[in-house]
């Protein structure tokens, strides 16, 4: 059964170490150069003495210019949030339709395996290959990731998405999904719509809003005066504004008419106006220290949905295929 | 000694309807039966594509399936290999469900299916080690052997074979299981005379050769007279005969009226007594009837044997064709 579902799947195999080895060289390649700079033009430096005495004062001007020529690969990325819902494409939707629409389960399933021993071989085989190749990944993700996580941290979407155990709880969830779809479907092409659709409909949400809440923001109320920094570069922060003495926040525009007075003002001037007004800065934020947890709740539910689609695969193609 | 014979739904003779007859004259024991089903059927939402459906089938038997299309062969196949559980009713292959018990029925069973499904991107060697990998009593030896006699290349996909070469590595897959019950799916349906020929011949050397009963479905009666010995008769989704051929032949006459005598009541009365008519085709000219002796009421019925027949009916034995025709041509 394992040489079957090699033999059946040994192209997209290569097709996936072909991408895996490009990705990776291209990886390897920029993170070396990344790292080097990061150490040879003084941004590690810059950040270990920041706001201390120390500091260098050029640093504003040294992090600008690695952001210039960095910060557009921190974008590009990103992208690699698709290689799941892909890899699911190209792999899960066809495992059980395609023997579906050619009618070849009518060879595979009168052999002398059980339909459930041809499916749980197929799905451990496939499962376990995507979460090697999602483990990979993320190891080198992470590390390439390392000037990025010591300016912004983890916890932000560009890191918390590729670094820990998320991604692989993400590659399991788009296979399982693909997979499924695959079964109760029984065409692939409609499978694969429905796995991209489903992947995001899914992802989205949990990206955008819900990773946000898993435990309540903290907030941190200061004036825009005070020696210390309310949060630091790893924090993740959500949102920033002024509020009033009694709490009511006061709009940016509101902030900006009454102290951003004519040309001329500096920061510290507008500082002093808001201050004269009572008002103080507020920031939201989730610590960086959450960072597992939150990695923990994230896993935690993709793992649960793919477990479920799992289940529900196993026994449509057991009882329902009929 | 007569086999069992069975005649599903009710006869019409020509005065008044006789009720369905059920016997077995030698009721084998379950150690001797391949396949047995009892009230099969199967539905898809309001639809039957099989229904009532009682079979029995010896081992050893080489059976003929057979039936126009939509009748339910296929269904009743599928139901048979654990592709499909029933809606009603039962199925046991060698004593055991197969949709309940794969792990009993599966390996004791070769099945062809319609179209031979194999998988087109696989040269005909890694055919052979799927068969190998997935099968516990897969004889290699044999299945390679088969397909150098048809020099059918090792190394060739599956998908730049022929027609009829597909088929034959599909009976080889099957044939290298070593089943005890063969089942094939209108394995000849869509392959060239010459291509049909070859595939009945190697079935039938299979079969000489390993101990095996067939269940072979096809809408092509005629091939499988050489090949066949056992039959089963399924028309809009109900068994409508099954018994042993050389039986069936024994028990039904094709009987030849010319003219007038084909419109005389008392002759028609006459026939009706002493058997049962089937069918009945009327000419301009005259009138063929399939007719069925009762091996009870005529016990030593053989075609040299007197059965009271009036010579000018010209009563002869059929050929297969005629009796399945005759079955699926009632309503």
């Amino acid at each position: 059964m394992v040489w079957l579902v090699w033999r059946q799947h040994r192209g997209e195999l290569l097709v996936v170490a072909i991408v895996l080895a490009i990705l990776a060289t291209a990886l390897i390649v920029t993170g070396v150069q990344m790292a080097n700079d990061f150490q040879q033009l003084g941004v590690a430096s810059c950040l270990a003495q920041e706001g201390t005495p120390a500091a260098n004062p050029n640093c504003n001007t040294i992090l600008a210019g690695f952001d210039q020529t960095y910060g557009w690969m921190e974008i590009a990325v990103s992208w690699l949030n698709f290689i799941p819902p892909l890899l699911a494409i190209l792999v899960g939707a066809p495992l059980v339709a395609r023997e579906l629409e050619q009618g070849t389960q009518r060879l595979a399933w009168t052999q002398s395996v059980t339909r459930f021993w041809w499916l749980a071989v197929k799905l451990a085989l496939v499962l376990g290959g995507a979460l090697l190749v999602s483990a990979l990944l993320t190891a080198l993700l992470t590390w390439w990731r390392g000037p990025f996580d010591q300016l912004g941290g983890r916890l932000d979407p560009g890191g918390f998405d590729f670094e820990g155990t998320a991604p692989l709880s993400y590659m399991l969830f788009a296979l399982a999904l693909a997979i499924a779809a695959g079964a109760i479907i029984r065409r692939s092409i409609p499978a694969m719509v429905v796995t991209l659709a489903g992947y995001l409909a899914v992802r989205l949400p949990i990206d955008n809003y819900l990773r946000s809440n898993y435990l309540p923001p903290v907030t941190v109320t200061q004036s825009p005066l005070a020696n210390t920094n309310p949060v630091t570069r790893a924090d993740w922060v959500l949102n920033g504004g002024w509020v009033d003495t009694h709490g009511h926040p006061i709009s940016d525009y509101q902030a900006f008419s009454t102290c951003a007075i004519g040309p001329g003002s500096t920061k510290q001037d507008f500082f002093h106006c808001v201050v004269a007004h009572g008002w103080l800065e507020t920031t939201v934020y989730q610590p960086a220290s959450r960072f597992w947890l939150f990695q923990g709740i994230e896993t935690a539910i993709f793992v649960a949905l793919a477990a479920a689609l799992v289940g529900l695969t196993i026994w449509w193609v057991q009882r329902r295929i009929n | 000694m007569s086999e069992a014979t069975t005649l599903g739904g009710t006869l019409s003779a020509g005065a008044g309807t006789q009720p369905a007859v059920l016997r077995h004259a030698d009721t084998p024991s379950t150690t001797n039966i391949a396949l047995a089903t009892a009230g099969l059927g199967k539905r898809y939402g309001r639809h039957w594509a099989l229904r009532d459906c009682t079979v029995t089938l010896p081992k050893g038997r080489v059976a003929a399936l057979v039936g126009p299309n939509g009748a339910g062969k296929t269904t009743l196949l599928h139901l048979c290999v654990g592709l499909l559980a029933p809606s009603a009713g039962s199925a046991q292959v060698f004593g055991h469900a197969p949709d309940r018990e794969p792990k009993a029925v599966l390996p004791r069973i070769g099945f062809v299916a319609q179209d031979h499904p194999l998988y087109k991107g696989f040269t005909v060697a890694d055919m052979l080690t799927m068969g190998r990998k997935l099968n516990p009593h897969w004889d290699n030896t044999l299945a390679t052997r088969r397909l150098r006699q048809l020099d059918i290349p090792l190394d060739r996909r599956v998908g730049k074979l022929s027609g009829g070469q597909q088929a034959q590595v599909a009976l080889a897959m099957a044939l290298g299981k070593r089943p005890d019950l063969l089942i094939l799916d209108e394995p000849v349906a869509s392959l060239d005379p010459l291509a049909r020929r070859d595939f009945l011949r190697a079935l039938s050397g299979a079969v000489a050769e390993q101990d095996v009963t067939v269940l072979l479905s096809s809408h092509i009666i005629g091939d499988l007279e050489r090949v066949c010995d056992y039959l089963i008769i399924l028309a809009t989704a109900q068994t409508r005969l099954t018994g042993d051929v050389a039986a069936i032949l024994r028990e039904h006459r094709r009987l030849t009226l010319t003219g007038a005598l084909a419109r005389d009541e008392a002759t028609l009365t006459h026939i009706s007594a002493l058997a049962t008519i089937v069918a009945s085709d009327h000419t301009s000219d005259g009138a063929t009837l399939l007719v069925w002796l009762n091996p009870d009421t005529m016990p030593d019925a053989a075609p040299d044997a007197p059965d009271g027949f009036d010579p000018a009916w010209g009563a002869q034995t059929p050929t297969l064709e005629e009796v399945s025709l005759a079955y699926l041509e009632r309503a």
